[in-house]
């Protein structure tokens, strides 16, 4: 049965552009561990099968052993017998970045794709050069804040001397209504706000 | 905003108590007019059941279009601005005004794409209460909301208006309605404090000419209130001293007969030997204290009475003399001798006819202040009868918003500058 299980693996593997790798088989503990490649990225697929699950808290220690895998290639899969992947929350799963695939004797399907553990660590480490660029640029702009400041106090320092302009409204404007023509009342009426203060 | 761009864009809108006068500065010398009123439209009406619903209330030029000959007409039409107050709750005075005014505004939208609002100008009665001021306010803030047609707004009295208009920075301007008349002196500043009303106008002339029209037999067409008015308006006289001028008047009947023939009707109104009634009537709009007209007053005819409209005191008898002096008076004592010599007349209650053949007893409205201010021991007067009364108040309000700069912000304390609606 194992074999036939590694089969059916092999070949989902295969139908989706991955080749075994050299050295493509180890075993771990209870588990059987298969190693694929393909697509600019390093697969490996931790068996267990349902002898390997007989005793108490060994999926969870399958588990466990395929989180362990994690940093060893970019996904991670888990395979189960569909049996077993029925009590199994696949939330954990997802949780850890982990695939599951599940498996009888008509074939293999893929539960819960695995996410790709190193893209998401360069994701990561996008993001951290990102905030060190934000600090760069907070610095400088705190910087820049600080020398306008003090421009704007010694400018607050110096006393302007303006000389007063006297404008006549009235010669703004072109072809002017006869009651706006001469009348006093233009510049009184301009002077309003500037006489209070 | 910019200057340029408020003195592009002023507009002005002079609520009177007939016509609404509206329009940009770009209009010239002339503003658009319109009736200051609005039609609220009998919607169970039959007609309207078979052509369709009409609008909940219709103003401007197409309000003839929706007149029916109806007993209740007279509820239906409504003019907000009788003796220049709106009262707090009068809603459907308030739905014209807000209609008249979004009608004026819409109707002078201009192409520019860079358009962002007019800077309007509304001019009031110098008794119009603080409450208009605000309901005013909210009025352009809620047309602003809605179409984006006022940048800023500001409001000011009818007086200073005139004033303005008329190039005189120190005066007192005594504006004469149907209503009621206002004494507003001005220097620089309308001096709010200052303002006098008085609960007369042009319609209690009417009603004195009414009372004549009985007297003379013609009691069926008193009741008429549009043919007292154009009897008024050509029979009546102001007489330069009322008691020489009735004595004159008597001895020489036919000099002064008041003969008037209703145009395009076949009734003609001959005071005959009463013709000397026709200086009561210029007489009691300025001084209706003459002991002549208590008989009138012992018969029915109704004394002006001493009222309060809203925060506001109107004067019923007081002698436009009389009320002149009352308002200097609470004016800076330096300022009074300034103030006596420019008296501006405005309103179509001073628009009175002196004919060439009766100057020696019948005078003009200036003429008769004259004489009224020296009976108060004041000569040194110059009082001027208004050019252009239809537009002077228009005027005025684009003076002043061409004027005010646009960064003085309007003050309650004050009175005055610009309330924007928005940054």
């Amino acid at each position: 049965m194992n074999e036939d299980i590694n089969m059916l693996i092999e070949r989902f593997f295969l139908s989706r552009n991955y080749q075994p790798s050299p050295g493509d088989r180890l075993r771990l503990g209870e588990n059987l561990i298969l190693l694929f490649k393909g697509k600019g990225e390093r697969v490996i697929v931790s068996i267990a099968s349902e002898k390997d699950l007989a005793e108490r808290n060994s999926l969870l220690r399958a588990v466990v052993k395929a989180v362990s895998l994690k940093g060893r290639a970019d996904k991670v899969y888990i395979a189960l017998p569909r049996l077993y992947a029925s009590i199994l929350d696949s939330k954990i799963i997802r949780d850890e970045a982990l695939g599951l695939l599940i498996y009888d004797e008509r074939g293999v399907e893929e539960a819960v794709p695995a996410v790709n553990v190193s893209s998401k660590n360069a994701d990561i480490a996008e993001w951290i050069e990102e905030i060190k660029r934000l600090r760069r640029e907070m610095l400088r702009l705190e910087r820049k804040i600080e020398s306008l400041s003090s421009e704007i106090q010694r400018l607050k320092s110096i006393k302007p001397t303006i000389r007063e302009v006297e404008v006549k409204v009235e010669e703004t404007i072109q072809e002017v209504p006869s009651f706006l023509k001469d009348n006093p009342w233009i510049n009184i009426l301009s002077q309003r706000g500037k006489e209070i203060e | 905003m910019s200057e340029e761009y408020k003195r592009l864009y002023t507009f002005g809108a002079d609520y009177g108590t007939s016509d609404f006068k509206f329009g940009p500065i770009a209009c010239g010398e002339k503003p658009e007019i319109i009736e200051n009123r609005g039609y609220f439209p009998d919607k169970e009406s039959i007609m309207y059941r078979i052509v369709g619903t009409p609008k909940d209330i219709v103003v401007g030029k197409e309000i003839p279009l929706y007149l029916e000959a109806r007993e209740d007409l007279a509820s239906r039409l409504v003019y907000p601005m009788r003796n220049g107050i709106i009262k707090r709750d009068d809603e459907r005075a308030w739905r014209v005004v807000y209609e008249i005014t979004r009608y004026g505004l819409s109707s002078f939208r201009p192409a520019d794409p860079e358009f962002d609002g007019f800077y309007v100008v509304a001019s009031l009665s110098s008794v119009a209460p603080k409450y208009m001021y605000e309901k005013f306010f909210d009025i352009y803030r809620r047309i602003d909301e809605e179409e984006r047609l006022v940048r800023a707004a500001t409001i000011i009295p009818q007086p200073l208006s005139v004033a303005i208009a008329h190039k005189v920075p120190t005066c007192v301007v005594l504006e004469s309605g149907h209503g009621n008349t206002q004494v507003c002196p001005i220097s620089r500043y309308p001096i709010r404090s200052a303002i006098l009303a008085i609960n007369r106008g042009g319609g209690d002339a009417n009603a004195l000419t009414a009372e004549i029209l009985k007297d003379c037999g013609y009691g069926d067409l008193a009741r008429e209130e549009a043919l007292v008015r154009m009897v008024k308006e050509n029979i009546g006289l102001v007489p330069l001293d009322l008691d020489k001028a009735v004595k004159v008047a008597r001895d020489e009947p036919e000099r002064f007969r008041a003969k008037f023939k209703v145009k395009g009707t076949r009734i003609t109104i001959d005071l005959a030997e009463n013709s000397w009634m026709r200086f009561l009537i210029g007489e009691y709009v300025f001084n209706p204290k003459h002991e002549i007209f208590q008989s009138y007053f012992r018969r029915g005819m109704p004394r002006p009475k001493d009222v309060k409209v809203g925060d506001v005191y109107f004067r019923g008898m007081a002698d436009f003399g009389e009320a002149i002096v009352e308002s200097v008076e609470l004016c800076p004592i330096e300022l009074q001798p300034h103030l006596y010599r420019r008296i501006l007349l405005s309103g179509g209650n001073f628009a009175w006819k002196a004919p060439e053949k009766l100057r020696d007893v019948a005078i003009d409205s200036a003429t008769k202040m004259e004489r009224l201010l020296e009976k108060q021991g004041i000569s040194d007067v110059k009082v001027t009868m208004i050019e252009d009364p239809q537009f002077s108040v228009w005027k005025g309000c684009i003076v002043y918003g061409y004027a005010v700069p646009e960064d003085y912000g309007w003050s309650w304390e004050r009175m005055e500058g610009w309330l924007k609606f928005r940054e």
